[in-house]
């Protein structure tokens, strides 16, 4: 084993623990909804909405660089450029969140200046990280970018996969420069900030899960090179051409010109699209290989990342994308919704379904099953459902009688959050809430324990 | 206008992606089992799908351009699982079934 795909199990193992943060962090967030005293005093809600989010950001991301970092030795043969700095900027960035996170909830708010800025909280939503921490984030990123290009550099050689990745680099690390300024125009704020985070989320995150999935792919079902790179290829002009100026969908109450709207509308609309042709993909490799493979929880979980994708991205999406509808939707429980099932299905999904794949190589498992991974990739997909459905019901309630009724004033957002049905998607949330992180205990023991537990199969290769 | 019918536009909308999800699936599975009813299934999801396109034009308040756009997108996705297939069909030869 290289030494990178050493680290990359560091990075897969770092990845699952922080997203039992976000699972908990989640929990407290929805809690706080159905019960507004809870931890009064001690830890607000904004405090563990922060959590839930940026450690949904630092996980997935862990679990991109992890695959990378398995996957990319393998493509060239040799060991990556830059591994020792690699393997040290692993424990800082781990000491970092820790430090972070330790600050989010025991300091929790700095003065309004520069100190508050560096150390505390730099103010901005999803990249709240203390500019201390998010200048280390930049340095993670250009030692990546420097292991990636540096190992295709040496070993003289191009596939059609890394070159995507190394182009994908460039706008990965630049638009996260984006978290930095502090415009004091809100409306100018608001403008480039949407820029990081649509366009990391909705292309450079794409092309990377792309990527990633393009490997795991030739791993699991030894796809040949020549059509998975055919794919990813069209998968990125697809994904680009239709999630570059999807960006006009978040346009919305920020003071933005009014031809973004339609812009947004339009191309976020065509995002279906590509997603279909993923679904018809998925059933014709399932299909083809008759459901059979020699690590079925990455197999199953491959195909909730298809599947996953076309309705969190594409049907939940198609609802409420067109500007008619966004108006009112924008930023309610809807919006929640929909982010919550197009993040499980277009990253998490393809990060759990990595980690059984370099599980099954680590342990040397001819053939990985068995009972535990189907309780957790049950307890999590029903979990997360339930919780997307609750939050869309809890969202319709939000746009209809706070936004469409009652114009979004601040006696209407009141009887928005009392409405019956806002509260009971919310305690409908939780209660799925409890039932995905069930799912995720399942998960985490069946990471620790598949290939040590169920025997080897060797004869089962076969089948 | 808009705000009664806010709800009854954003659902119809979402049927008709989620229709067009059930269609590809449908298609998909008959295509591989090779079972007519199967895709003819499909094929009604996709009927279901277009009268629902034919609410939208006829019943809701969007925009004349948004609603022509509606009416594109169903064609749409009414050749994507055609097409893909025979592209994935024609990149994997040694995988073809029929």
């Amino acid at each position: 084993m290289y030494r990178s795909q050493q680290l990359a199990l560091k990075y897969l193992a770092a990845a699952i623990v922080i997203f039992g943060a976000m699972v908990v962090a989640g929990l407290m967030s929805a809690y706080y909804y159905i019960n507004p005293d809870f931890l009064f005093g001690l830890l607000h809600f904004n405090i563990s909405k922060i959590l839930h989010i940026d450690t949904l950001v630092i996980w997935l991301l862990l679990g991109f660089i992890g695959a990378v970092y398995w996957y990319f030795p393998e493509e060239f043969g040799i060991e990556l450029v830059g591994i020792k700095a690699a393997e040290v900027l692993f424990y800082v960035l781990c000491a970092a969140i820790a430090v972070v996170t330790l600050v989010f909830v025991f300091i929790q708010y700095g003065p309004s200046d520069g100190v508050g800025m560096w150390l505390v909280n730099q103010g901005r939503k999803y990249v709240e990280a203390p500019r201390w921490a998010a200048i280390g984030i930049v340095v993670v990123m250009l030692v990546f970018a420097y292991n990636i290009i540096g190992t295709a550099i040496r070993a003289r050689k191009i596939t059609g996969i890394t070159g995507v990745l190394i182009v994908d680099l460039v706008p990965l690390i630049l638009l996260y420069l984006d978290a930095f300024p502090a415009a004091k125009n809100m409306s100018v704020d608001l403008f480039w900030w949407w820029w990081l985070v649509h366009m990391w989320v909705e292309a450079t995150w794409e092309v990377l899960i792309g990527c990633i999935m393009a490997w795991a792919l030739m791993d699991l079902l030894g796809t040949s090179r020549r059509i998975v790179e055919a794919w990813l290829y069209i998968e990125v002009a697809l994904v680009l051409g239709t999630g570059i100026l999807g960006l006009g969908h978040h346009y919305f109450w920020i003071g933005t010109p009014q031809y973004w709207l339609a812009i947004g509308g339009f191309f976020s609309a065509l995002e279906p699209l590509p997603l279909l042709g993923m679904v018809i993909h998925a059933i014709y490799d399932a299909g083809t290989h008759h459901m059979k493979t020699t690590n079925r929880p990455a197999f199953y979980w491959m195909l909730a990342e298809a599947f996953g994708n076309f309705i969190g991205a594409g049907v939940w999406g198609f609802m409420m994308t067109l500007p008619q509808v966004n108006l009112y939707s924008h930023g309610t429980q809807w919006t929640v919704s929909h982010g919550h099932f197009a993040f499980w299905g277009a990253y998490a999904c393809g990060v759990i379904s990595v980690c059984y794949l370099v599980l099954q190589k680590v342990r040397g498992s001819a053939f990985l099953d068995g009972i535990t991974w189907r309780w957790a990739f049950a307890g999590l997909n029903v979990g997360l459902v339930g919780m997307v459905g609750a939050l869309l019901i809890s969202g319709f309630a939000q746009a209809f009688i706070e936004r469409a009724q009652g114009g979004s004033t601040l006696e209407a957002f009141i009887a928005g959050q009392e409405n019956f049905w806002f509260l009971d998607g919310m305690y409908a949330r939780f209660a799925f809430g409890l039932v995905f992180a069930a799912g995720y205990a399942v998960l985490a023991y069946d990471l620790l324990t598949i290939g040590r537990r169920v025997p080897v199969h060797a004869a089962a290769v076969a089948e | 206008m808009m705000k009664l019918n806010l709800l009854e536009t954003a659902l119809l909308l979402g049927g008709i992606a989620f229709l067009a999800g059930c269609y590809g699936l449908l298609y998909g599975v008959g295509r591989l089992a090779q079972r007519q009813s199967i895709m003819l299934a499909g094929f009604a999801c996709y009927a279901f799908l277009c009268m629902l396109v034919a609410v939208i034009v006829s019943t809701t308040p969007l925009a004349g351009p948004w609603k022509a756009i509606v009416v594109v997108f169903a064609l749409g996705f009414l050749g994507i699982p055609p097409v893909t297939w025979r592209f994935l069909e024609r990149t994997h030869p040694h995988r073809r079934r029929s």
